[in-house]
C-alpha cells in the first residue's frame, strides 16, 4: 500500500513537467494566432518570428523531454506573441 | 580494457574542443547581431535578426545542456540570420538625420510647402493650415474675392467669380472688363456697354443723350433741332402759336388786328381801298387805316419778306385803261405803305387790270368784287 501511494505521488511529480509545459506552449499558440490575426506579421514582424521560434523551440524541447527548457521556451513565446499583438492592433490603428 | 577510457578521454577532449569553438562562434554571432541591431535591423531585416538572436540563445541553451552537435546547428542558423540582417540594414539607418549642436530633428517633407510636415498633413500635396490639418479651408478666402481658395484660380490676386477668381482683363483700360466690353480695343463708358459714346451730329451731345443724333439740335431741345413751323422768327418752344405767324412782342401768336388778317399766302384785307373813280388817288378815312394795319403786319411780321401789292379792276371799259389803272393803283397803294414806314425792298406792285376777276362781271355785285387790292405774300 505505501509502495503503491509512494508510486503513485512520484508519477504525479514525474508528469507536471509535461503537463506544465504542454498547458504553458498551448496558451503561447492561442497568443500566437491572435497576433496574427491582427497581422502582426506585418505590422510587428521582429516580434512575431520571435514568438514563432521560441513556440517551435518549445516544442521540439518537449520532444526531447527538457520540459524545464520547453517550458520556459514556451513563455518567452507567449510573452513574445503578447507583444506582437499589442503592437499590431496599435499600429493598424495608427494607419 | 586500457582502450575503452582512452577514447572516452579523446571524446571527452573533443567535446571540450568543439563546445569552445562553438561559444567562440556564439560570441561573434552576438558581436554581429550588435552591429546588425546599431544598424537598424529591427526595423529593416526584424525576421532575420529576430530568429538571429533566438538561434543564438538556442544555441547556448543546448550548449549548457552539453549537446553540442544541435548547439553547432543554432549556431550556423543565427550566423545566417545575423549576415542576412546586416545585408539588408546595410542601408537601413535614418538617412537625413541632422545632427545639431544640442539636437538631432529628423529631417521631414513638407512637398506643399504649407508649413504641416507631411506626415500630419492630412493633405500633403495641397497647402492648408495646420489648424485644418494641412487642408485647405474650404471657407478660406485670401484674396477676399468672394471665391474660396479651393475654387480660385488666383488665389492672391481678387478676381470675379465668373473669371474662376483671377482678375479680368481690361485691354482699352476703360474701367470695364474685356468679358463685357463690347468695344474691348476702345475705351467707353460702363453704360455703354464700355463702347467710346459717338456724337455723329457734332452737336455736342453725345447720341446716347441725343433724341435727334443725325441732326444737330441744342441740349436744351434734347440734341434736336429747334423748328419754327410758322417761320414767324420764334423757335416753336417759345412760340405761343407755333403754326400761326405772330411778332415775338405778341408771344409769337398773331397780333389781332380789325381791318386785316395775316395768313400764310397773303395779308387779308377785310374792306377794300377806295379810289376816287377812274384815278389811282385812295380815299376815305377807313382806305388809310386799311394801309395803316397792313403796314403795322408787315412791321409784325418780319419773316413776310416780300408783298405782292396788286392791283385789280372789273371788265367795264378799256382792257388796256383797265391794266394801266390797276397798276397805278397799286403803285399808289406801294407808295402809302412806304409812307407808313414799310421797307420798300418789301414791297412790289402789280397790275392786273380785268385779268384775274374772283367773281362774275355780268352783276354789280360781282363787279365790285373784282375791283380789288391784293397783299400777297410773294417772298414768305
Amino acid at each position: 500500500m505505501r509502495r503503491a501511494l509512494l508510486t503513485l505521488a512520484m508519477t504525479g511529480t514525474l508528469a507536471c513537467g509535461p503537463l506544465q509545459s504542454t498547458a504553458l506552449i498551448s496558451d503561447a499558440d492561442t497568443q500566437l494566432e491572435a497576433a496574427s490575426a491582427a497581422g502582426a506579421k506585418k505590422l510587428a514582424p521582429y516580434e512575431f518570428q520571435s514568438a514563432t521560434l521560441y513556440l517551435h523551440k518549445a516544442r521540439e524541447e518537449v520532444g526531447v523531454s527538457q520540459y524545464d527548457t520547453a517550458s520556459e521556451y514556451a513563455q518567452r513565446a507567449a510573452q513574445e506573441a503578447a507583444t506582437a499583438h499589442k503592437l499590431a492592433l496599435a499600429r493598424s490603428r495608427s494607419r | 580494457m586500457t582502450r575503452a577510457p582512452a577514447l572516452a578521454l579523446l571524446l571527452l577532449l573533443l567535446g571540450c574542443v568543439n563546445g569552445a569553438k562553438i561559444r567562440g562562434d556564439a560570441d561573434v554571432v552576438a558581436a554581429d547581431i550588435d552591429r546588425a541591431r546599431k544598424s537598424g535591423a529591427q526595423r529593416c531585416a526584424p525576421t532575420e535578426l529576430a530568429t538571429a538572436e533566438a538561434s543564438l540563445n538556442f544555441a547556448r541553451g543546448e550548449l549548457s545542456q552539453g549537446n553540442g552537435f544541435r548547439a553547432s546547428q543554432h549556431i550556423t542558423e543565427a550566423e545566417d540570420a545575423v549576415r542576412r540582417a546586416l545585408a539588408l540594414s546595410r542601408d537601413c539607418a535614418p538617412r537625413d538625420v541632422v545632427v545639431a549642436p544640442q539636437v538631432v530633428r529628423i529631417e521631414q517633407t513638407d512637398r506643399d510647402g504649407d508649413g504641416v510636415l507631411d506626415n500630419d498633413d492630412k493633405c500633403p500635396l495641397v497647402p492648408g493650415p495646420a489648424s485644418n490639418h494641412g487642408c485647405p479651408d474650404e471657407n478660406a478666402d485670401r484674396d477676399g474675392d468672394g471665391v474660396p481658395d479651393l475654387r480660385d484660380r488666383c488665389p492672391d490676386t481678387r478676381g470675379s467669380a465668373e473669371n474662376a477668381g483671377c482678375p479680368d482683363a481690361d485691354r482699352d483700360g476703360d474701367g470695364v472688363v474685356d468679358r463685357l466690353d463690347r468695344c474691348p480695343d476702345q475705351p467707353g463708358p460702363v453704360k455703354n456697354e464700355g463702347c467710346p459714346v459717338t456724337d455723329r451730329d457734332s452737336d455736342g451731345v453725345l447720341d446716347p443723350d441725343d433724341k435727334c443724333p443725325d441732326v444737330p439740335g441744342p441740349r436744351e431741345n434734347a440734341g434736336c433741332p429747334i423748328t419754327d413751323r410758322d417761320g414767324d422768327g420764334i423757335p416753336d418752344p417759345d412760340d405761343k402759336c407755333p403754326d400761326v405767324p405772330g411778332p415775338r412782342e405778341n408771344g409769337g401768336c398773331p397780333k389781332v388786328y380789325t381791318l386785316v388778317v395775316v395768313k400764310k399766302d397773303r395779308i387779308e384785307i377785310k374792306q377794300q381801298i377806295k379810289f376816287k373813280t377812274g384815278s389811282a388817288k385812295i380815299v376815305g378815312a377807313e382806305s388809310g387805316q386799311i394801309i395803316g394795319e397792313v403796314a403795322q403786319a408787315m412791321k409784325d411780321n418780319p419773316q413776310i419778306k416780300k408783298i405782292r401789292v396788286e392791283g385789280h379792276t372789273d371788265s367795264i371799259g378799256n382792257d388796256a385803261a383797265n391794266l394801266r389803272l390797276s397798276q397805278n393803283r397799286a403803285d399808289s397803294v406801294k407808295s402809302a405803305l412806304i409812307k407808313e414806314g414799310v421797307d420798300p425792298g418789301r414791297l412790289e406792285s402789280v397790275g392786273y387790270g380785268e385779268t384775274r376777276p374772283i367773281s362774275s362781271n355780268t352783276t354789280a355785285v360781282g363787279r365790285s368784287e373784282n375791283r380789288r387790292t391784293e397783299f400777297n405774300i410773294s417772298d414768305p
